[in-house]
């Protein structure tokens, strides 16, 4: 029936795609410093703000 | 529309870009992982930000575990999603706190799956690449003259199926906020239009890069069946049936010229055969 293997799926996805709510991601250093990353669905750019 | 996908690089470089070869797919591939992308933004927003180091941040994908790794030359005290669908598609459950150079999410991110078991079925044609009904016709005349027509090259194709997945990684709605993607919603958004990777799926050392074949794109009782009959609402064995669109080794290398081109398998012949005889 089986093979002996391991086994996975990575299915491909679309950022663009509102209905993903995709929002922003925000990097804190130490000791200061802080910068947030945007992950527009209208922009595939990704303007860094 | 672009896509982007959870792999070491862009699945472009498996699919070729001949629109005219690679006709039903109505997207442009990806060149670049978005592991690699992100890593490039947040690179670009630390110099920005005049981090030290800024460009020695990383985000990182590895297969094996289905985890994103960002890293850092530094110390990182914070990494902060605004909502759970953002955390999820880096494999987080939320926002980090903490003092590290390296963290590792703690979820399968977005748009993976993680089957519980290892084996595909090898039933029939299950498990072997094979190629499409139709590409030879022929006809014989009334005087017993045979004439004949064939195609050159063909489609590879690709059948499995994924047995005993649970409820939680088969249905949506069942889904585990520690597994957010479903084979359900794998159907719903490729259909037989969006490719997806099978990595490492089938123990010949090698990723496949499939799309779903359009009279089996739809989440259906032939899709997914109770692996224990009508009274099993536990486990559920998930049927694909696909088109091989190209080939990776395990290192994420374009492997596509050993097997396929474009998605089709590659004969010495420049043009269709026609055949009298």
């Amino acid at each position: 029936m089986g093979e002996s293997m391991t086994f996975q799926y990575l299915a491909s996805f679309d950022i663009t795609d509102a209905r993903n709510n995709f929002g922003s991601i925000e990097l804190v250093r130490f000791p200061l410093g802080n910068f947030s990353l945007n992950l527009s669905p209208t922009a595939f750019a990704m303007p860094v703000g | 529309m672009r896509i982007l996908n959870h792999y070491p690089t862009g699945i472009a470089n498996a699919v070729g870009e001949d629109s005219e070869e690679n006709a039903g797919l109505s997207f442009t591939a990806a060149t670049q992982s978005f592991g690699a992308l992100i890593q490039q933004r947040i690179r670009q927003g630390a110099v920005a930000a005049s981090w030290l180091n800024g460009n020695t941040l990383t985000c990182s994908y590895d297969t094996a575990t289905m985890r994103y790794t960002f890293g850092y030359g530094g110390t990182l005290l914070h990494i902060n999603f605004s909502n759970t669908a953002t955390a999820r598609l880096f494999g987080f459950s939320g926002s980090w706190s903490g003092s590290s150079s390296s963290i590792t999410g703690d979820i399968v991110p977005s748009f993976a799956i993680q089957p519980s078991l290892s084996d595909v079925t090898t039933n029939d044609v299950e498990g072997v690449n094979y190629g499409a009904d139709g590409i030879s016709m022929q006809g014989v005349s009334e005087y017993g003259s045979v004439f004949g027509i064939t195609r050159e090259c063909a489609p590879i194709f690709r059948d499995w199926t994924q047995q005993s997945e649970p409820k939680a990684k088969t249905q949506r709605l069942a889904a585990a906020s520690t597994h957010p993607f479903t084979h359900q919603e794998l159907f719903e958004r490729c259909r037989s239009v969006h490719p997806f990777v099978v990595v490492d799926g089938f123990g010949d050392g090698h990723d496949y890069v499939c799309k779903l074949r359009p009279d089996s794109s739809m989440w259906s009782t032939s899709a997914c069946k109770r692996a224990g009959g009508e009274m099993d609402d536990a486990l559920f064995d998930v049927s694909y049936n696909t088109q091989v669109l190209g080939v990776f080794d395990e290192s994420g290398e374009d492997e596509s010229f050993r097997l396929v081109v474009n998605g089709f398998a590659s004969e010495n012949n420049e043009f269709p055969m026609v055949v009298n005889g």
